[in-house]
C-alpha cells in the first residue's frame, strides 16, 4: 500500500505561518492498494488537493474511480468534498462509505453540505450532475474493496456523532486509521486494539497533551500517550500522531513526537505531504 | 476606525506554504471604533480574530454576515468568544426565503456536523435579521447594508464613524448579469434590468466616497465566468472610480493565487490605479487605520 497524507490537522483548517511543516489541512489520507485501487480515508480539506492530484491520473477524462471511507460527518472530515473537482467531472465514479448520523443517513448529511444556502458548487450527489457518486451506509464489521479487506469498528467520540475507525489489509501490509477517538474508560480501548493489532502503520488521534487533557475530558479526543499505549499494546510497526490541535505549531508538534524518540516503536508526527510504502 | 484583515481568501481555506504571506484563511475582517467591535464574516480567519478578542477581554461583539456560503461562516464554531460566559455576540444578516439566519447557523452546528451545538455555547447570541436595504447603528457607528449580485443572495456593508467611512463589497458580480436565485419575482427582461440597476445603485451608495473599500476580486478579467457572482480587480477599480473611493483593497483571493502571483497582481493594479485612488491588496494581518 502507498500512503500519502493530504490533511493532518484537527477541527478546522489552519493556514498559519508557524504550521506549514505539519500542515493546516483537515484529515484526508490517500491509500493506493496493490490492486491499483484508489482508497481515501476521510474528506477533510486535504481532499481538495488530492482531487487536483487525481486529475493527473485519469480523473480529468472521466475514467477515474475512487473509494472514500468516512469515519464520521464532523466538518473537518467532510468539508473538502464540495471542492474535490474530479467529482464535478461526468464519468468518474466515487463510492463513499460511512455510517451517517444517529438519525440521518449519510447521503442526506452530505447533500446538506451541498445545499445552495451554503454552497455554490453544483450538487454532484444528484443524478445527472458531475461524477456518479454512490453513498453507502455501512454497519461496523468487515467488507472488501477489491483485494483490500476492511474492518470498521465504532469508536467513542462525542455524543451525537457515530464515529468509526478502520483497519485496512492489503496483500501483506496493514494500516489502522483512528483519527478521532476518546478513551473515557478502558472498555473504549478494545475496538482500537482490535483495529490496530499488529498493523504496519497506525494513524492515531493525538489532539491533546496529557496536561491539556485534564481540562478537556469528554471532548472526544485522545492524547499522544493514549496513542502510544494503543500502539504498544497492539504491537504496531510505526505510529503517526494525527489530528493536530489547531493552535499547535510546528515546533510544539515536533516536540510532541520527539519525546518518543528512544522508544521501541518508531513514532512520528503526521506531516502534510508525507508518504509511506507498506509491504511490497 | 481600525480595520484588521483576519482572512482574505475566497472559496476555501488554503493551507499551503507558498500562500502564507497573503494568507489562506477565508474571509473575516475586524472593524474597531472607540465604542464598538465589529467583525464582518465568519470564515476561518475568525478563529484568530476570536483569540485576539478574548485576549483583550472584549465581550460585546457585532458580527455582520455577507452571506452563508461556507467560506463566510465555516469558522464560527471555532470562534473563542462563543465559549466565554458574559460575552454577547449579535449576528446580523439576511434571512433566506426558507430559512432564517439563525436556522442556518444552528444547522451548521447540528450534532452530526459539530461537537458543539449553538444552544451549548456560553456566550449570549442574538440574531438580527436585516432587510435587503437598511440603515442601523452599532453604538456610535452607522451601518448601512444592501443586497449584492451573488447567487443565493449576499449583502454588502458600509460603516461610518466620526466622519470616516468603510465599505465591504463581497461577494458580488459588479457588472455582470443578474444573479439572484429563485426568490426574485423578476420575470421579464425589463424587470431584470430594473433589479440589476437597483443592485448597482445600492452598491454604489455603499461604496460612495469610502476611505477604504474592500472589494471581491476573485477573477482576473480573462478568467471571468458568469454565474459564480464574483468580480475582477478591473471591476473594483471601475467601481472605485465611479464612487470616488479613497483606497481599494483587492480581496477574496482565488485559492490558486500564490504569494508570487498576488505580488504581480498587486504591482500591476497599483500601476493601473486611477488618479486619487490608492490600491491595496488584502493580506492576512494587515491593519489599516482610517
Amino acid at each position: 500500500m502507498q500512503i500519502k497524507l493530504w490533511g493532518t490537522r484537527g477541527s478546522i483548517p489552519t493556514p498559519s505561518k508557524g504550521q506549514t511543516i505539519y500542515g493546516g489541512n483537515t484529515p484526508c489520507v490517500a491509500v493506493r492498494t496493490s490492486d491499483r485501487r484508489q482508497l481515501i480515508l476521510d474528506g477533510g480539506m486535504g481532499l481538495h488537493w488530492l482531487g487536483k492530484d487525481l486529475l493527473q491520473a485519469g480523473f480529468s477524462s472521466g475514467t477515474g474511480r475512487a473509494y472514500i471511507l468516512l469515519t464520521h460527518t464532523h466538518w473537518d472530515h467532510i468539508q473538502g468534498i464540495p471542492f474535490c473537482y474530479p467529482m464535478l467531472i461526468s464519468g468518474n465514479r466515487f463510492f463513499i462509505y460511512g455510517c451517517g448520523g444517529p438519525s440521518t443517513s449519510m447521503v442526506d448529511l452530505l447533500k446538506q453540505q451541498m445545499a445552495t444556502t451554503y454552497c455554490p458548487v453544483p450538487n454532484f450527489f444528484e443524478d445527472l450532475i458531475g461524477a456518479t457518486v454512490q453513498v453507502e451506509n455501512i454497519d461496523p464489521g468487515q467488507f472488501a474493496i477489491g483485494e483490500t479487506r476492511i474492518l470498521a469498528r465504532q469508536v467513542n467520540h462525542v455524543p451525537g456523532a457515530v464515529c468509526l475507525g478502520y483497519r485496512l489489509e492489503n496483500g501483506t501490509s496493514s494500516l489502522a486509521y483512528l483519527p478521532d477517538v476518546e478513551y473515557l474508560e478502558e472498555e473504549h480501548r478494545q475496538q482500537a486494539l482490535e483495529l490496530a493489532q499488529g498493523v504496519d502503520l497506525l494513524i492515531h488521534n493525538a489532539h491533546f497533551t496529557t496536561e491539556e487533557y485534564k481540562n478537556h475530558r469528554g471532548q472526544g479526543y485522545a492524547t499522544d500517550a493514549d496513542a502510544l499505549d494503543i500502539a504498544t499494546r497492539a504491537g504496531v510497526g510505526r505510529l503517526l500522531l494525527f489530528h493536530h490541535h489547531p493552535e499547535r505549531d510546528d515546533d510544539a508538534i515536533e516536540r510532541m513526537a520527539a519525546a518518543y524518540a528512544d522508544g521501541d516503536i518508531p513514532v512520528e508526527a503526521a506531516r502534510q505531504g508525507a508518504q509511506y510504502t507498506l509491504g511490497t | 476606525m481600525k480595520v484588521t484583515f483576519w482572512g482574505v481568501r475566497g472559496s476555501f481555506p488554503v493551507a499551503l506554504s507558498h500562500c502564507m504571506r497573503y494568507g489562506g484563511n477565508t474571509p473575516c475582517i475586524g472593524i474597531e471604533t472607540d465604542t464598538s467591535t465589529i467583525l464582518i464574516d465568519a470564515g476561518t480567519g475568525i478563529r484568530q480574530a476570536g483569540n485576539d478578542l478574548v485576549e483583550r477581554g472584549i465581550d460585546q461583539i457585532d458580527l455582520l454576515i455577507s452571506h452563508t456560503h461556507w467560506d463566510h461562516v465555516q469558522g464560527f464554531p471555532h470562534f473563542a468568544p462563543l465559549y466565554r460566559s458574559g460575552t454577547t455576540i449579535r449576528i446580523h444578516g439576511l434571512n433566506h426565503k426558507d430559512h432564517t439566519l439563525e436556522q442556518i447557523f444552528a444547522a451548521q452546528q447540528q450534532p452530526a456536523f459539530s461537537a458543539m451545538t449553538l444552544d451549548q455555547v456560553e456566550a449570549k447570541l442574538e440574531f438580527i435579521a436585516l432587510e435587503e436595504e437598511q440603515k442601523f447603528s452599532i453604538a456610535a457607528a452607522q451601518v448601512q447594508c444592501h443586497r449584492l449580485n451573488h447567487p443565493g443572495m449576499a449583502c454588502g456593508y458600509r460603516i461610518e464613524h466620526q466622519g470616516v467611512a468603510f465599505s465591504y463589497i463581497s461577494d458580488t458580480d459588479l457588472y455582470g448579469e443578474l444573479l439572484l436565485g429563485d426568490d426574485i419575482p423578476a420575470s421579464s427582461e425589463s424587470e431584470k434590468e430594473e433589479w440589476l440597476e437597483r443592485l448597482r445603485q445600492g452598491t454604489r451608495n455603499l461604496a460612495h466616497r469610502t476611505n477604504l473599500m474592500v472589494c471581491d476580486t476573485f477573477f482576473l478579467p480573462e478568467e471571468y465566468d458568469p454565474g459564480w457572482g464574483h468580480s475582477s480587480p478591473d471591476d473594483a477599480l471601475r467601481l472605485g472610480q465611479e464612487t470616488q473611493a479613497q483606497r481599494i483593497a483587492l480581496f477574496h483571493h482565488r485559492p490558486e493565487r500564490t504569494d508570487e502571483v498576488l505580488d504581480e497582481l498587486f504591482a500591476h493594479y497599483q500601476s493601473q490605479a486611477p488618479d486619487g485612488i490608492e490600491v491595496l491588496i488584502a493580506k492576512e494581518g494587515l491593519e489599516v487605520t482610517l
